[in-house]
């Protein structure tokens, strides 16, 4: 067992519940009809959009954790804060690769400079900032504080991404579940997004646990390391016996 | 391509990526483990 609770070789319950999870949502996803205007095509929504859903939580998460560690100053937060991140940069990178999919047999183009777009490719480069910002501290008390403040300014732009296409005019289609005058969806594909979330956020959370139980054996590594270096300056400085030396060489 | 060879397009680059992903925490995972026992 590890400190998330499940073997390192091995599949947690958590592991299979999403397995299960994903067959379900993989089987609603394929078997349902085609939706009216786009056909099959629109089946990516089942895949676009439970995405970026889990990506949000992901960062809302890694906001938690950073507000939790400037409170507590417990790196039990900051190893949550980074592993929420990463798993938030992994989602958004499926849902841009998935948007892109589809973008090309209902746009023609495989991408374009419209806002949600744009905000979203900026969303995914910030939140690779907050990776890399971390890998350039060594210090883990100082890693953790300035993470934590860059993972609070961070999720601001999370809002301006969902909303930018009620904001500004856009390619990008408005919200279908989320939208201002309703869900735009009805029956088994509504069944089939929501089975798709629940499969995604289960995977989400299966990876979170696994990259936090990462972070903590990175903190152990990063502390066994700093004992052995503690060890190795203390010989040095004990090392010498001048005294009994010249008490050698002189008596 | 039709509707369905995007859709098996667009499932299988995300698995794909999900594979690696997760491919490459373990290997992380696994190296970091390594490392401490090492360090012990």
């Amino acid at each position: 067992m590890n400190a998330s609770g499940h073997r390192m070789g091995g599949a947690s319950w958590l592991d299979r519940a999403a397995l299960a999870a994903v067959a379900g949502a993989l089987a609603l996803a394929f078997l349902t009809p085609p939706e009216a205007t786009q056909g099959n095509v629109a089946r990516l929504f089942y895949l676009h959009v439970p995405s970026v859903s889990v990506a949000y939580m992901a960062f809302a998460l890694a906001l938690v954790a950073s507000v939790g560690y400037l409170v507590s100053r417990r790196m039990a937060f900051d190893h949550l804060a980074v592993a929420a991140a990463e798993v938030g940069v992994v989602f958004t990178g499926f849902t841009i690769l998935a948007g892109m999919i589809w973008a090309k047999p209902t746009w023609g183009v495989y991408w374009t400079w419209s806002a949600r777009l744009t905000l979203t490719a900026i969303m995914l480069f910030v939140y690779i900032g907050y990776l890399a910002l971390r890998r350039a501290i060594e210090d883990p008390q100082a890693r953790a504080r300035r993470a934590a403040i860059y993972g609070i300014v961070s999720v601001v732009q999370i809002p301006v991404v969902h909303f930018s296409v009620v904001w500004w005019r856009d390619i990008h289609q408005l919200g279908t579940v989320a939208n201002p005058t309703g869900i735009q969806m009805d029956g088994i594909l509504l069944v089939a997004f929501f089975a798709g979330l629940v499969a995604f956020t289960l995977v989400a959370a299966a990876l979170v646990t696994r990259r936090y139980a990462l972070a903590v054996l990175e903190a152990g590594v990063h502390d066994a390391a700093a004992r052995g270096a503690g060890a190795l300056a203390g010989d040095a400085v004990e090392a010498p016996r001048i005294g009994a030396r010249a008490g050698e060489e002189h008596g | 391509m039709n509707g369905w060879g995007w859709v098996l397009w667009g499932y299988g680059v995300v698995a794909a990526a999900l594979a690696l992903y997760t491919w490459t925490l373990l290997t992380r995972t696994r190296a970091a483990r390594r490392r401490l026992d090492e360090l012990r």
